[in-house]
């Protein structure tokens, strides 16, 4: 099932989403840093459309530009040229404040270090983007508590993440990502630091995730983490070798 | 909101040394920073505590012939002058006088146990109440006993009477010998007239005796008397001096030395605060730079500490937090730490401000009045709160929303923004600039106090001691002073002793043990010939009176 929601709207309301249409589009994506006189390119002349509920895995040896994409996809990084088109929303064209309420609205990220701050709990971690969302509190309590208990981690909800094994941290993370039931999750090399049955544990949640409707991409080296999806997105030195437009 | 403040809380727990030093800087900064503020609002801005203070005025005379009348002289006025605008002048309700200036008059008090100096004032009868003195005990100076002939009477401060008299209620009646004439006490006044606190820089003023208005004594010197009037409720400054000026011609008509002299009416309030201005505000600016460098120092410590905490908010705004939202946050976690600092600054001026009070080196007017009050304490929340909003944003400068992946990649660069870095530069230049300010400055002051004391005062001042002894308080012998070492006055290991009166215009030889070359004088006043000193026939008669 598909959810509308608005920045200040309850996080169950659906949302309307042509599923013929892509959820998200590249044109001509570039992205490069100055070197001395020229540039040198990260991302070259990329070109992807992604379609609700799809599972898309990005593959490719390291320096290939994954994580960069994942980030321009993710609004994390605006130093880039071209088009991208989100849910019909060309992002190129808007300011930074609009993007940044896209994002929030319709992207959640798992990262691979997992980033969960440190001075709050796991039930704090998993509220933060409820609360940035201006959701109020009484529903705030009721959507975490249904997340914890989807999660399986209510009893771990008042320990800090350093009380947590790196599995169950990367849980957190990923309930932190979809908590506020965005449209599309991306995901840095979800399992990177994880040991094989806590990464297998992580890639069946997405899959169950993807499952239910979430759109999920997800950045890795592991090509038993990409029999989970169902395409797979192939860079080479910046270049979209397999699986673009 | 209180979520924020109780997560800021938990934050500032992890890092105790750091939320000390925090704290214990502000506490430091705001509490000098709130003391100073206090002193000049007391001395400068507050109404001066008398009744309807804001229609008191001096009332001064300069001479136009060597003053344009813009420096104020306390005690200008002559008793001419006064009876006459006693009698003419309607825009004042009252008009009071004191003789003398902002140092109160020496009195001796004998008759009532030993004798003592006292300090005292000579008032019209009605200044004490134009100024809102109220009786403890007895009675003020009614109509008429400032007038010539009237019976001696004294009233006393309460100070004094606790003092002196043990705060005895028979006292009112008693008679008292007052530089040795007659008075009757008539009263006390109440302890929290504020007059000597007020005008007199608090210096003790133990009793008070009519100003006589007598207008035969003042020929062409005359008493100086300090003048304040109470305006009328519909009478303004601008009517009153164009009264004065009136009179003034009218006076110098009878008496032409006066043809020079003017007058000038000024608010109560506005020479008491100038006389402290430039040393009140000089004390505030150099406090003020003190908080400053202590803001600019705790500027660099959350810089640094925010620099640490730099991924944690580009992740924040990853996850959506806005601007506003992060600043909330960090706006939570410095107002936790400024309500400490802050609470601590005003329990440190307190004992601040008794300090000052207390030291007797400290020369400011209406120091006495200044106390912690609800100005103070709105001060220091309102340097609370400017401080909670520059620390609250001192995080924000490490976010670059342009550029989050940096900070979110595992290996992310931990370089700061090119903005986080040049303000922890310009903070740490801001801090050097007022340090070597306040050095500097307070280099000068120290050498100017250095050549002060390095001044050469024409005579040699190892083992000398200075007394004060009255005269009047020794037993007369054949209406001559005795000796007075043969009073019990003793002075161990003393080669030498100097006799002055009062305006040491007349220092008299040293009878007693003394070094071969100087004179000596029983108690009879007989001079002991001495080998090797000539003295001149004048002196030899003058010693001869001891």
């Amino acid at each position: 099932m598909l959810f509308r929601r608005s920045s200040s709207a309850a996080v169950t309301e659906p949302l309307d989403i042509n599923p013929n249409s892509p959820l998200m589009s590249l044109r001509g994506v570039e992205k490069s840093y100055p070197v001395g006189a020229g540039q040198s390119y990260v991302l070259r002349r990329v070109a992807i459309d992604i379609k609700p509920g799809e599972f898309v895995s990005i593959m490719g040896p390291s320096g290939a530009g994954k994580s960069t994409l994942l980030h321009i996809l993710g609004m994390h990084d605006s130093a880039w040229t071209g088009e991208y088109t989100l849910m019909g929303h060309p992002i190129h064209a808007l300011p930074t404040k609009d993007r940044a309420a896209l994002q929030k609205r319709h992207i959640g990220f798992v990262f691979q270090s997992y980033h969960l701050l440190d001075n709050l709990t796991v039930y704090e971690n998993i509220e933060l983007p409820l609360s940035y969302r201006d959701v109020k509190r009484s529903e705030r309590q009721s959507v975490v508590a249904d997340v914890l208990d989807r999660f399986g981690i209510v009893a771990k909800k008042d320990l800090y993440p350093n009380q947590l094994s790196g599995g169950q941290q990367q849980l957190v993370g990923v309930a932190r990502a979809i908590v506020a039931n965005p449209a599309v999750i991306l995901a840095d090399e979800p399992t990177g630091n994880l040991h094989s049955d806590q990464g297998r544990e992580i890639m069946e949640l997405f899959k169950r995730l993807n499952d239910q409707g979430t759109t999920i991409v997800q950045v890795t080296h592991s090509e038993t983490n990409a029999t989970y999806g169902n395409r797979v997105i192939k860079l080479r030195d910046g270049f979209i070798e397999q699986g673009g437009v | 909101m209180l979520h924020a403040v109780s997560l800021a809380a938990r934050t500032w727990i992890r890092t105790p040394a750091l939320a000390g030093v925090v704290v214990v800087t502000l506490a430091l900064g705001i509490g000098a920073t709130t003391t100073a503020f206090t002193v000049a609002y007391s001395v400068l801005v507050q109404p001066l505590p008398f009744p309807q203070a804001g229609r008191l005025t001096w009332i001064t005379s300069y001479n136009t012939e060597f003053s344009n009348g813009a420096e104020f002289v306390d005690n200008s006025n002559r008793m001419a002058q006064f009876l006459d605008w006693q009698q003419s002048l309607s825009s004042f309700d009252q008009l009071g006088a004191w003789s003398g200036t902002a140092t109160p008059e020496v009195f001796t008090v004998t008759g009532a146990g030993a004798a003592e100096r006292v300090s005292g004032l000579q008032v019209t009868q009605q200044l004490l109440p134009m100024l809102g003195a109220v009786p403890a005990a007895g009675r003020l100076f009614v109509k008429g006993e400032d007038a010539v002939g009237a019976p001696a009477a004294v009233v006393l401060s309460h100070n004094y009477w606790q003092r002196r008299f043990g705060g005895r209620a028979d006292v009112i009646g008693q008679p008292i010998t007052v530089d040795n004439e007659p008075h009757t006490v008539i009263g006390v006044v109440s302890a929290d007239f504020p007059l000597s606190a007020s005008l007199f820089a608090a210096a003790p003023i133990d009793l008070f005796v009519p100003l006589v208005l007598d207008g035969s004594s003042d020929a062409d010197f005359g008493y100086f008397m300090t003048v304040i009037g109470r305006l009328r409720p519909d009478a303004s400054i601008e009517q009153a001096r164009a009264q004065l000026r009136v009179r003034q011609r009218a006076l110098a008509e009878d008496r032409p030395t006066m043809a020079p002299i003017a007058q000038k009416v000024d608010p109560l309030a506005g020479p008491v605060a100038d006389r402290a201005r430039s040393r009140v505000l000089l004390l505030f600016g150099g406090v003020a730079c003190v908080l400053f460098m202590a803001c600019a120092n705790l500027a660099n410590l959350l810089l640094v500490r925010a620099g640490g905490r730099r991924r944690e908010m580009q992740l924040r705004a990853a996850l959506g937090a806005s601007t506003g939202r992060m600043f909330r946050q960090t706006l939570a976690e410095s107002a936790v730490l400024v309500a400490f600092g802050a609470a601590a600054g005003v329990g440190l001026a307190g004992p601040l401000i008794r300090t000052l009070r207390a030291a007797t080196w400290v020369d400011l007017p209406r120091l006495a009045e200044v106390e912690i009050g609800w100005t103070a304490i709105a001060f220091a929340v309102g340097v609370g709160a400017v401080t909670t909003m520059v620390f609250g944003s001192v995080p924000l400068l490490h976010v670059r929303r342009r550029d989050l992946m940096d900070s979110l990649r595992p290996h992310g660069g931990v370089t700061a923004p090119r903005r986080a870095i040049h303000s922890q530069r310009f903070a740490l230049a801001a801090q050097v600039a007022v340090a070597v300010l306040l050095t500097v400055t307070g280099g000068l002051l120290v050498r100017s106090l250095v050549s002060l004391l390095r001044v050469d005062p024409g005579f040699r001042t190892e083992g000398v001691v200075a007394m004060r002894v009255d005269r009047q308080s020794w037993i007369f012998r054949n209406g001559r002073h005795p000796h007075p070492r043969r009073q019990g006055l003793r002075f161990p290991r003393s080669t030498s002793l100097a006799m002055g009166d009062g305006d040491q215009r007349d220092a008299r030889a040293s009878p007693g043990d003394t070094r071969e070359g100087s004179p000596r004088h029983d108690v009879h006043g007989e001079r002991q010939p001495q080998a090797g000193r000539r003295r001149g026939r004048r002196r030899q008669a003058r010693d001869a009176q001891w």
